[in-house]
């Protein structure tokens, strides 16, 4: 049965892909050719960095061990996060399992089949950087296609077992559904996962690149056996990662191997256990909220609310994303995220001076900056006009479309030029970046934001899905790739547009030469043109998909 | 010999949080009954029929469907009554057609039984030429008869239906009907949660007013009419209900 319930999901994957006619044609060449671009560009990024790395004599592979690490641990931390938060929705709130429920089916099998639904949703954002990550060390230290193939069935594995833990955590939290408010749980989990991160930071360390240039070479040699020292080695990621430099080393990862044997007996187990309960749980879960207080809100009744419309729209935004607690389990991580970044930025000290690592280190910043701005919009931008649902039908009865796509912008736009502004601005005082360089990140913050929040909104509004609820879904549905690859290789463009005056300047400073900004007003032009096209293109789209949908 | 076939419930209460949802009712059902599960928005009838269904834990008392209790998880109970929810879910990437085979599946049932009914019920419900349709095209009537037909395929004895015409036109309301009233003849339940009461007094033999979680009359619809006074079940619901209006 379990292979039919499998055989289902496959079958709504293929339908969706499905080509009846040309235009499903040109939609499935468009998704391929973004999904293929992102992941040769995320392959190519590491491919590139790794490769400069190794080419360091000595202290490279280390490096790239202690990068390769960082990356491995958040990615198990954000793993183990978000399949906390999908567990909720997919183990008790989706609708599909009040039918199976229903039906004479195990429970085994209903666990199984929401338990890979679980390990998917949770996974494929991070699994897309990290399969490109996995390549590039392959292909770095020119590795057969067969240890690839192993390093990728055991990152499958850490996926596994991280679900399978996060899985664990709200099996054993549902029964205070029973007793407290979903506000009060949202709570509780928020509270568990500031600590794994406050755990995170305590042990990662990133002042581990901290090289002094007055150390004894026996501390420099310390130094650099150092790097290659897991910091997690009793964690899943950092067990894969050292059989994975095993692999590279030619070393044997006996150890490693009953490491991991121990954590798959240990998971096994746990499901087992997650299966005898599992009915128990289901049907003593319970979403209700429980706040008593019946009191009467007046903000709608505010005379300038009621009076702007724009304004109005947009605190009826506000007012539901406050009121849904499963929206801030996936704000929890954008802010883990920037959490670890700063944390990252503040304990690295600037030792080194040249231009080259200056120009690395700003754009590298900005190109952070970004992403997040990016997947930010992905997940709150994006399913903003979708999360209307059949709501959407009075709304375009009753205003015009084109004020309520502004509001949308409006509002859109600020979320994001705030943050994105807040993290660049504060970066770059950390980082101690040329003033001149901060204020043009400044700029270029304001365009990016404009560009990110057209992008979103634009394609929640032509590419929307009116029937999901659930704002992850939303975002990982077939729309919300396009968008967020669309962000990316917009940000990306922009960034290599203004790549050449940026070396230039870095270049010129460094050698006591003036810098002449007409050369930066060009490249900023042809960005601001760049993204009024954008504007111009998906805005005229999205009015004129919002004006035909039929609800 | 016939099946005993049953639906008992002994004192049932269920709480969400402090508040009561379901008070302590209780009422027994038997073959061949159609039981009309009447009362206003919120007064309990969705928690108890779930509860019967086994998809929400209880606090106090005791659900027997033809002699098993529904606490625990049986193969067997679940085959024996069939569940439409108030708001149906179906997989709207598949066609009616597959929905029903997969559903046929699960209940069990050889691919020849499964064709035979979608084939029986699809002339009965009107719906054969939408079947092979994904279900994401169809108006919410189509959805109701789709999910209507997945509670009878597997002929089960008990049949737990929360608002069956919503959404039907006059006339597939009237079909429903009569298969309600055609099932119940062969020694089966039909426990009805509806707001259409024209419904109940048409085709009910008993009839449960819910009201603030309590079961306020369990009994036929004559002696209630005979009791207050009253020619039909508007009047009677609405004087049995009005402290709640």
């Amino acid at each position: 049965m379990v292979y039919e319930i499998l055989l289902l999901k496959a079958k709504f994957i293929a339908r969706s892909f499905a080509i009846r006619n040309f235009k499903d044609f040109i939609r499935l060449i468009t998704f391929l050719f973004v999904i293929l671009s992102f992941l040769l560009g995320i392959y190519f990024v590491f491919f590139k960095i790794f490769n400069y790395l190794v080419c360091l004599e000595d202290i490279g592979k280390g490096f790239v061990y202690r990068i390769s690490s960082i990356l491995f641990t958040t990615i198990f931390f954000l793993l183990f996060t978000s399949s906390i938060i999908t567990s909720i929705s997919t183990f008790f709130k989706t609708p599909e399992l009040e039918f199976l429920f229903s039906t004479p089916m195990k429970i085994e099998l209903i666990f199984l089949s929401k338990f890979i639904d679980n390990g998917f949703f949770s996974s494929w954002a991070t699994s897309i950087i990290s399969f490109p990550l996995i390549f590039s060390l392959g292909k770095v230290f020119q590795m057969e296609n067969i240890f690839i193939i192993k390093w990728i069935a055991l990152f499958i594995l850490m996926i596994f077992i991280s679900t399978s833990i996060g899985v664990l955590i709200i099996f054993l939290l549902s029964d205070l559904f029973k007793k407290f408010s979903l506000t009060f749980i949202v709570t509780i989990i928020f509270v568990i996962i500031i600590f794994s991160f406050i755990f995170f930071i305590i042990f990662v360390k990133p002042e581990i690149f901290y090289l002094p240039q007055n150390l004894s070479m026996d501390e420099v040699n310390r130094y650099l056996s150092s790097l290659e020292i897991e910091q997690f080695k009793y964690l899943p990621s950092g067990i894969i990662l050292q059989i994975i430099f095993n692999d590279i080393n030619a070393k044997s990862s006996n150890k490693n191997y009953f490491l991991l044997s121990i954590y798959i007996i240990f998971v096994l187990v746990i499901l087992m256990f997650l299966i005898s309960i599992y009915r128990k749980k289901y049907i003593g879960f319970n979403l209700v909220e429980r706040n008593v207080k019946n009191k009467r809100n007046k903000i709608f009744e505010n005379k300038i609310v009621l009076k702007n419309l724009y304004l109005f729209l947009i605190t009826k935004d506000v007012i539901i994303f406050l009121r849904d607690p499963s929206q801030w389990g996936q704000s929890l991580i954008f802010i883990i995220l920037l959490g670890i970044y700063f944390l990252s930025i503040i304990r690295s000290p600037i030792y080194v001076k040249t231009s080259f690592y200056t120009y690395i280190l700003s754009f590298a910043n900005f190109g952070f900056a970004s992403y997040i701005m990016a997947t930010l919009s992905v997940r709150f931008i994006y399913p903003l006009i979708s999360l209307e649902g059949k709501t959407f039908s009075i709304i375009r009865n009753s205003i015009s479309v084109e004020k309520y796509f502004k509001s949308k912008l409006i509002f859109n736009f600020l979320m994001i030029f705030i943050l994105g502004e807040f993290l660049i601005v504060l970066t770059n005082i950390f980082l101690k970046i040329d003033p001149f360089i901060v204020l043009l990140s400044t700029i270029i913050t304001f365009i990016f934001s404009f560009g990110i929040t057209i992008i979103n909104t634009g394609f929640g509004a032509i590419l929307p899905d009116f029937n999901e609820k659930n704002p992850s879904k939303i975002a990982s549905g077939f729309g919300g790739i396009v968008s967020a690859i669309s962000s990316l290789v917009y940000v990306g463009i922009s960034l290599s547009i203004l790549s050449s005056p940026v070396k230039e300047y870095f270049e010129k400073s460094f050698k006591g030469i003036s810098v002449s900004i007409t050369n930066f007003i060009y490249h900023l032009i042809v960005i601001i043109i760049f993204t009024l096209l954008i504007y111009v293109l998906l805005y005229i789209l999205a009015i004129k998909r919002l004006k035909t949908y039929n609800l | 010999m016939e099946k005993n076939v049953s639906l008992k419930i002994k004192n049932l209460v269920k709480m969400y949080g402090k508040k009561v949802a379901v008070n302590d009712i209780s009422l027994e059902l038997k073959g061949g009954d159609i039981f009309g599960f009447i009362g206003p928005n919120g007064a309990g009838k969705t928690t108890t029929i779930k509860c019967i269904a086994g998809l929400l834990d209880f606090e106090k008392g005791s659900i027997s469907i033809n002699g098993m209790d529904n606490k625990k998880f049986d193969v067997n109970l679940k085959r024996s009554f069939g569940y439409i929810p108030d708001t149906p879910y179906l997989y709207d990437k598949l066609t009616g057609r597959e929905f029903l085979f997969f559903v046929g599946r699960l209940y069990g049932m050889e691919k020849e039984e499964i064709e035979k009914r979608i084939d029986e019920f699809s002339k009965k419900l009107e719906f054969k030429d939408y079947m092979d349709l994904k279900t994401e095209e169809y108006s919410h009537g189509m959805k109701q008869r789709i999910i209507i037909t997945s509670c009878f395929l597997h002929s089960p004895d008990i049949f737990l239906i929360d608002e069956p015409l919503v959404g039907l036109d006059p006339k597939s309301s009237r079909i429903v009907k009569d298969l309600f009233k055609e099932f119940s003849k062969t020694n089966r339940i039909l426990f009805i949660s509806t707001h259409t009461l024209s419904l109940a007094e048409e085709i009910c033999n008993k009839i449960g007013i819910m009201d603030k979680g309590k079961l306020v009359y369990f009994g036929s619809i004559e002696n209630l009419k005979e009791n207050l006074k009253k020619s039909n079940l508007e009047e009677l619901f609405l004087e049995i209900t009005k402290d709640g209006l």
